[in-house]
């Protein structure tokens, strides 16, 4: 009963406060960067692929949100990052975010939060492939433009910092940063709906 | 000695390669393995000064061979047979 009465509270609160569009949909393509001295930036291309994220506002301008994004590169350089090709780097993002609304068209969104990373390369003398995962904190901004006379369909743009951390040992410190820790800067542009 | 290909084996499988530099200087890196690696340069090496003392010179001297201990090795010297 008393989860009952939990549910249905929660449920006209999400009713009652539906003036405004609470959720958006987004789906966008994606552009990363290895920045730095590690072992992405040096031995890896800039990646590209797509993401997929929802977000909900659940205060007056804050909100959280999620994503997912697959993005697919080469190696550029077989002495930093060994005899591999096609590596793929895969993030499930989550963060909070701040909407800042300038104008009737125009809003703005800080986002900030953590991700789970994969990064999977495929060698050319096994069918196993070889991949990496690891933590990464996020930092980012969006900008929204309404296409739409209600705002419901939006242009989204934006850069993201993501800094990266996998789980690499070894037995000298300074090496095991260059191949364990790594800044890749995102850009994105995509399209949200809202509802 | 400049632009010698330099390749780096666990097994037959090559993990990575490069080629010195200008000063004879070289960097590898790649994925890891647990096994034995064959650092391996087809020249005749002399003498080589690694930074871990199981590292051994290959019957055919044509190689280094990295203990599956370690995932990090320096070498400050490898001399080559003139």
């Amino acid at each position: 009963m008393k989860s009952f009465l939990f549910i249905f509270i929660l449920f006209s609160g999400i009713c009652l406060s539906q003036e405004t569009d609470k959720f958006a949909f987004e789906l966008k393509g994606n552009t990363l960067t290895g920045m730095g001295s590690n072992f992405i930036a040096d031995g890896t291309n800039t990646f590209t692929g797509f993401g997929v994220g929802f977000t909900g506002n659940f205060l007056k301008n804050i909100g959280l949100g999620i994503e997912f994004n697959k993005s697919y590169s080469e190696v550029s350089d077989v002495s930093v990052f060994g005899d591999l090709h096609s590596p793929q780097f895969t993030t499930f993002d989550y963060y909070a975010l701040y909407r800042y609304q300038a104008n009737n068209r125009l809003s703005f969104e800080g986002n900030i939060g953590g991700g789970y990373a994969k990064l999977k390369s495929y060698s050319n003398y096994r069918t196993k492939n070889f991949s990496e995962s690891g933590n990464a904190f996020l930092v980012g901004a969006k900008a929204m433009y309404g296409l739409t006379k209600n705002n419901n369909l939006q242009l989204v743009a934006g850069p993201r910092f993501y800094f990266l951390s996998t789980f690499t040992e070894m037995n000298d410190p300074k090496i095991e940063k260059y191949y364990s820790k790594s800044t890749l800067l995102n850009l994105s542009l995509g399209l949200r709906i809202c509802f | 000695m400049a632009n010698i290909p330099v390749k780096l084996y666990a097994e037959d499988i090559l993990i990575s390669e490069t080629h010195t530099d200008a000063s004879g200087n070289f960097k590898l890196g790649g994925p890891g393995t647990t096994k034995e690696k064959t650092l391996f340069l087809n020249r005749k090496i002399i003498s080589f000064s690694p930074s871990d003392p199981e590292c051994r010179l290959d019957y055919d001297s044509l190689s280094i061979i990295l203990p599956a201990k370690n995932t990090a090795f320096k070498f400050p010297q490898i001399v080559f047979e003139p």
